[in-house]
């Protein structure tokens, strides 16, 4: 905005500038020199690259004539109005604040310091056919990934801020034509309402999406994947991106989602079929299996057949503890594993699972502190565990995975039914941005989607 | 601040946990898994009951007390075992030869009456003498052989009756149908013995079939599988495949029934130089003859344990449903036609040329 202010005005502005940012110590202000004449700039140090600023600056006003000269300068322009708080929103957002004399005042959009790194491979995520580009933190260049993969005139992207202390930028991207209006129309009203809180979490995001406080399984699926991200846009689902964030969110989740992933889209349909009925299957192994364990050993063994019962006993003989206890004593011991190696670094993640798996697994068994039928069936849980589409709905699963456990320990085979039953129930009840849990698909095909 | 819904919630966990009652459920390996029970005659009380507990080294393990009940003597047993014992497992209920003759209705009934038996158990006598054959033990023991003589998937062949005590409740309540129980003996090398079956008229042994009978008995019941008939020297065909068809009629003399029974058979030994019309003829001719013989047995004792009255059944009033065994059985004609078809003809150009017959 170039212009010109009243003079006493322009100095009263600088002054308040000042006085209101001298805490920050990368504030600085600098006699600069464009064009022959002097300004002074304002400007955050951690975020403006000057030398680089200057040097386009002087090369742009080179250029032309007397006359056109400070025109020229329009193309690095960014507009607002000389309002003192606008004015600290620009420093803090990065921008180069000039005053001339005569009142003469500016912002300019500088080069920025080099803060983001460029785009890499996912960290978190394994794909095996797709591509391999990943998000990175910063929200432009994320948007642009996705726009490059998709090339579309119907693709959507709104960008808003939210929160009151800490401005957060974030975009809403979706599909028109594919998206159900009723969910953009939630997700659009709940950011409207909300846009005052704070964002700075994942949390936080699904607290402004409305989204209940206590949930079993996430109610977004977040991926570090542009290619995933675009096969969610065409599944029909609203994606936010949150700038300083290299995940997207696809809003909302569905049932399906515990067992299907994006990517799977890329295989042969047969393979797909496969592979998303071994999820299934092991969504269903891994919760039911210690719960089993429990039923079988202490309150139904007629359900085993007799060659399996004799095994069965003959490997708890010995067993101080009750199944219950013995179950939940290894239980936490795995627990404890796997959230050990999560955090671990790269190098010391293999020994752990060494001690933990292979050394401590054998000791406890020869030891007689728990049956080796009790070993394997937990074992068989976990890695069925894995097995799931994401680690987010893993952790859902194996929280229930616990009341699986205590409840058919209390009631037997019907317990284990009833808990299965009560978390279909659960399920049901679940309704996030107008789509029910239950969906089939989240594209509005069929009456009842 | 805990809202009203949160401790309803609460309230309701705690009495869940305090007051289902189930804190007596016991782990598996603090149990005895009892596969066979043997009930015979005690000497000083009524029954002497006899658990047969197999473990994983292949050991059994016998216990064994006298009462005037069943329930009883599992208590008393119980009471000075170190583990409880559990009968959700049982598998094989074993008679004495002579509880067998005096009645089996009472065991029976509490064999469906209580809970944690399996009424899909089979049900044997015991011919001969009975503490011998309970506590035969043949080494090294396969740990549930006694389970697995009668499992279609492991030990049974068509020679052998089988009865569960489902259908034993199922056939003693009945007023058209007898039960047939397997009687068992200790074997030499192997567990048990088959000896024939006990015919039963109501709840009480009348008489016996031998295999071969017991092989017919099948044989109308339509079990078959895997069957081998022998006719002649080095002549034997093997059953693949039986169509029975009743025609039940009743005429002023009374019921008469007869049986068509159409039998697929391969040739499994055969002499050279017999043709298989010469085979077919003679399977029909003993069987015809072996399948008369035996009716006219089971009429003789009076035991309905083909289950000719529930093929009658639909055709009767209730009152002579009631007077089945006693007035009309003992009227029944049976006749039973077979047919046997050879199905492994191999037709060999060459061959035919000779002398124009059909080669196996």
């Amino acid at each position: 905005m170039l212009q010109y202010l009243d003079q006493d005005y322009a100095q009263s502005l600088e002054s308040e500038l000042q006085e209101r940012l001298h805490q920050r110590a990368d504030f600085l202000c600098k006699h600069v020199v464009i064009a022959g004449e002097k300004f002074k700039g304002y400007y955050l140090r951690t975020l403006v690259n000057l030398p680089v600023t200057l040097s386009i600056l002087n090369q742009i006003v080179m250029d032309k004539n007397n006359d056109l000269k400070w025109d020229a300068l329009h193309s690095m322009e960014v507009d607002a109005s000389g309002s003192l708080n606008a004015l600290f929103d620009y420093v803090l957002k990065g921008k180069l604040i000039l005053f001339g004399q005569e009142g003469f005042f500016a912002i300019i959009e500088p080069e920025g310091a080099e803060l983001s790194r460029a785009v890499m491979s996912p960290n978190s995520e394994n794909p095996l056919q797709s591509a391999f580009d990943a998000f990175t933190e910063d929200l432009d260049t994320n948007i642009g990934l996705i726009q490059k993969k998709m090339i579309s005139d119907q693709l959507v992207i709104e960008t808003r801020s939210v929160g009151n202390r800490a401005l957060k930028k974030i975009a809403m991207v979706y599909l028109k034509g594919t998206t159900l209006p009723e969910v953009i129309e939630s997700v659009k009203k709940k950011l409207d309402e909300n846009a005052h809180l704070e964002l700075s979490t994942v949390r936080d995001l699904t607290r402004i999406l409305g989204h209940p406080k206590l949930t079993l399984i996430p109610t977004y699926i977040s991926s570090e994947l542009p290619e995933e991200t675009v096969q969610n846009l065409l599944n029909g689902k609203v994606v936010i991106l949150m700038d300083q964030f290299s995940f997207a969110f696809a809003f909302p989740a569905i049932v399906s989602d515990l067992w299907s992933t994006t990517l799977d889209v890329q295989y042969p349909l047969l393979f797909q079929v496969f592979l998303r009925a071994i999820r299934g299957a092991s969504l269903l192994l891994s919760v039911t299996l210690p719960g089993l364990y429990v039923v079988l050993n202490s309150v139904n063994p007629e359900l085993l057949r007799i060659q399996l019962a004799i095994t069965v006993a003959k490997s708890r003989e010995g067993v101080p503890y009750p199944s219950l206890i013995e179950a939940l004593l290894v239980l936490l011991l795995l627990e404890m594993i796997i959230e050990a190696t999560i955090r671990l670094p790269k190098n010391i993640g293999p020994t752990i699972t060494m001690i933990g798996g292979i050394l401590l697994g054998q000791a406890i068994v020869q030891a007689k502190l728990v049956s080796n039928l009790l070993i394997i069936i937990l074992v068989a849980s976990a890695i069925s565990n894995f097995a799931l589409t994401s680690y987010m709905n893993a952790v859902g699963v194996r929280l229930y995975k616990y009341v699986v456990l205590v409840v058919s320990s209390i009631f037997g085979i019907w317990g284990l039914e009833a808990a299965l039953v009560w978390v279909i129930l659960y399920f049901a009840s679940l309704t996030t941005c107008a789509v029910p849990y239950l969906s089939w698909s989240v594209k509005g095909r069929m009456a009842d989607e | 601040m805990i809202s009203l819904r949160m401790k309803i919630v609460a309230v309701m966990i705690g009495m869940m946990i305090l007051l289902e009652g189930c804190w007596d459920t016991k782990d598996i390996n603090k149990q005895y898994l009892p596969v066979v029970m043997g009930i015979g005659k005690g000497s000083n009380e009524k029954y002497n009951i006899i658990l047969e507990i197999p473990d994983a080294a292949g050991k059994i393990q016998f216990l064994e007390k006298e009462a005037k009940s069943i329930s009883k003597a599992i208590d008393l047993i119980r009471t000075d075992s170190e583990k409880s014992i559990n009968l959700v497992h049982l598998r094989l209920l074993l008679f004495d030869y002579k509880i067998a003759g005096e009645g089996i209705r009472d065991i029976i009934d509490y064999a469906v009456r209580a809970n944690d038996l399996s009424i899909k158990g089979m049900v044997a006598i015991v011919d001969g003498d009975f503490d011998k054959t309970m506590y035969h033990v043949i080494s090294p023991t396969p740990e549930i052989s006694t389970y697995d003589f009668f499992n279609k998937e492991a030990g049974w062949t068509p020679n052998q009756s089988l009865l569960r005590i489902w259908e034993a409740y199922r056939s003693q309540n009945s007023y058209s149908e007898d039960m047939a129980i397997p009687l068992l003996q200790n074997g030499e090398r192997t567990m048990y013995k088959f000896k024939g079956t006990a015919v039963m008229r109501e709840d009480r042994m009348v008489g016996r079939l031998n295999r071969e009978e017991t092989f017919l008995y099948n044989l109308f019941k339509g079990e078959y599988t895997g069957g081998t008939i022998e006719i002649a020297e080095n002549t034997s065909v093997l059953i693949k495949n039986v169509k029975i068809r009743h025609y039940p009629r009743w005429s002023a003399k009374g019921p008469s029934l007869r049986t068509d029974i159409t039998l697929d058979v391969t040739i499994a030994e055969g002499p050279s130089g017999k043709s298989n019309m010469e085979i077919e003829r003679e399977v029909r001719k003993q069987l015809n003859r072996n399948f008369e013989k035996t009716v006219k047995k089971l009429e003789l004792l009076r035991s309905d344990v083909l289950g000719v009255g529930v093929i009658y059944r639909p055709q009767l009033s209730e009152e002579q449903l009631k007077n089945w065994k006693s007035e009309w059985f003992p009227k029944l004609e049976q006749k039973i036609n077979v047919q046997v078809n050879v199905i492994n003809d191999i037709f060999i150009k060459n061959e035919i040329q000779k002398d124009k017959t059909l080669i196996r």
